[in-house]
């Protein structure tokens, strides 16, 4: 996979998990405030752990 | 189940443009260019973090045209403005930065590195943002939450862009000039258009998101106070023109902590100048907090415009000086991963630049240059170490002596 097409999954996935995220805040909108509230910061906590996980794999010992 | 799904999505609100380049802008700032293997040391957790919290914006506007008791709201949409903020105060943590890491370079001593530029311009806009959202609820007649409009974020978005990027890589193009020897007389004019550009997008996109308007559409200057209007928009633009030219007599990186946040108070103060004229350019009367009738909003705006304050005033200062540093130890990294000879030219012109610099400023900037080094793996260190004792040997007495003074202090300090 090139660098650009990486990239243009990158973005496309992103946009994606976005409109995701704002149709769950659309839905938790009609169902309550707490929902919202947890999706709002569950959402970016879970992607940010994936990353913080993800990110030490193959990573060298120091 | 599709259908529901397509009538949801309301195309003509412009929450998808807005969904659409706040995802440009995440992708574009976590995705891994210089691989997996050293992610964290070039994208560090904090700044993940930062990022991921961005759209943030889109739970706040979701929040504002929900259907729920206005109580309800109040309390959700406070709890995210606190998130808001707090998503960027561990952005003036050290650990924010990364260091130097193979594989970013994009042009002639150029990184892509928005770890160096992000947490300064956050820490503006988000001040901002919760100063502006302040007044709005300080200044009505009664309590009441602001209303949401998807293509007044997008107009705002413009202004953050410009405010953040595009004003970071011009910081970001003066640093590395003045690091090397000139100092361009374009740097403080092109930071002043970008801040006063950045700052009147920004502005007008928030005040007709928080108002439920299209801008241009239908919202446009009313008549009634635009003499008074034009005289702050003015006056604080020239603030800031001012502020720029002072900021050429500060030494940079060891400026005492005292005339740092006296830069920023006065960056904060033109800061609501320039919004208070904006609000009259657009609301055509005078506003003033309303305590007798609206205490909720009142309380809750000065919370706001405090919380606002810390970010500017208070942290502020402190997120410049630590990018001022990791710009430094990037650069040093940089150095020793490229060729001896370019290298050599490289160290001799940033030496004569630091021999210039008064002596607190070139203790501050050997100290930094020394850091950066330790921090290295040992071939590139040994690499720039050897470099710079070459560099030294040829350089002119006066300046040779100035770097051992500078030395000397700095390792007995």
């Amino acid at each position: 996979v090139t660098r650009p097409v990486a990239l243009g999954l990158a973005y496309l996935g992103t946009a994606v998990a976005l409109v995701a995220w704002w149709l769950g805040l659309q839905a938790a909108a009609r169902a309550g405030g707490g929902l919202t509230v947890g999706i709002a910061f569950g959402v970016p906590a879970v992607v940010w752990a994936v990353f913080a996980v993800a990110s030490t794999r193959g990573r060298p010992r120091r | 189940m599709i259908a529901s799904f397509w009538s949801s999505v309301a195309w003509g609100d412009g929450s998808l443009v807005a969904l659409a380049l706040i995802a440009v802008v995440v992708a574009v700032m976590l995705f891994p260019f210089a691989g997996r293997t050293r992610y964290r040391d070039y994208r560090p957790p904090l700044f993940v973090a930062g990022v991921v919290a961005m759209p943030l914006f889109v739970a706040i506007g979701v929040s504002l045209r929900a259907d729920w008791p206005t109580d309800v709201r109040a309390v959700v949409v406070a709890l995210l403005l606190l998130g808001f903020w707090a998503s960027a105060v561990w952005l003036a943590s050290a650990r924010t930065q990364g260091v130097y890491v193979d594989g970013l370079t994009f042009g002639p001593g150029l990184q892509f590195r928005p770890d160096l530029v992000l947490p300064g311009g956050v820490l503006l806009v988000k001040g901002v943002v919760l100063s502006g959202v302040g007044g709005m609820l300080a200044f009505q007649e009664s309590w009441r939450l602001p209303a949401w409009s998807w293509w007044g974020f997008v107009t705002a978005f413009v202004g953050i862009v410009t405010l953040i990027p595009v004003r970071g890589m011009v910081k970001m193009l003066a640093r590395r000039e003045r690091f090397t020897g000139s100092a361009p007389r374009w740097q403080g004019p092109a930071r002043w258009v970008t801040l006063v550009v950045g700052l009147s997008l920004l502005l007008y996109g928030f005040l007709a998101a928080f108002m439920g308007r299209t801008p241009v559409a239908d919202f446009r200057p009313v008549r009634g106070e635009l003499p008074l209007a034009t005289a702050l928009l003015v006056g604080s633009a020239v603030a800031l023109a001012v502020r720029e030219r002072w900021k050429r007599h500060l030494p940079e990186g060891s400026a005492p902590a005292g005339l740092v946040v006296l830069e920023q108070a006065w960056l904060y103060l033109s800061v609501l100048a320039f919004m208070y004229g904006t609000v009259l350019v657009f609301m055509g009367r005078l506003m003033s907090p309303q305590p007798a009738t609206n205490p909720t909003g009142v309380s809750l705006g000065a919370t706001l415009l405090l919380l606002g304050a810390t970010l500017v005033v208070g942290l502020r200062p402190r997120a410049l000086r630590n990018e001022l540093r990791a710009t430094i130890v990037v650069m040093v990294g940089q150095l020793a991963a490229i060729p001896s000879e370019p290298r050599q030219a490289m160290m001799r012109r940033r030496m004569l630049v630091i021999a210039t610099y008064p002596l607190a400023e070139r203790v501050w900037h050997v100290g930094q240059m020394l850091h950066a080094g330790a921090v290295l793996d040992e071939p590139a260190r040994q690499a720039v170490d050897a470099t710079r004792n070459e560099v030294m040997l040829e350089l002119p007495g006066t300046v040779r002596r100035a770097m051992m003074e500078a030395m000397d202090r700095q390792v007995s300090a």
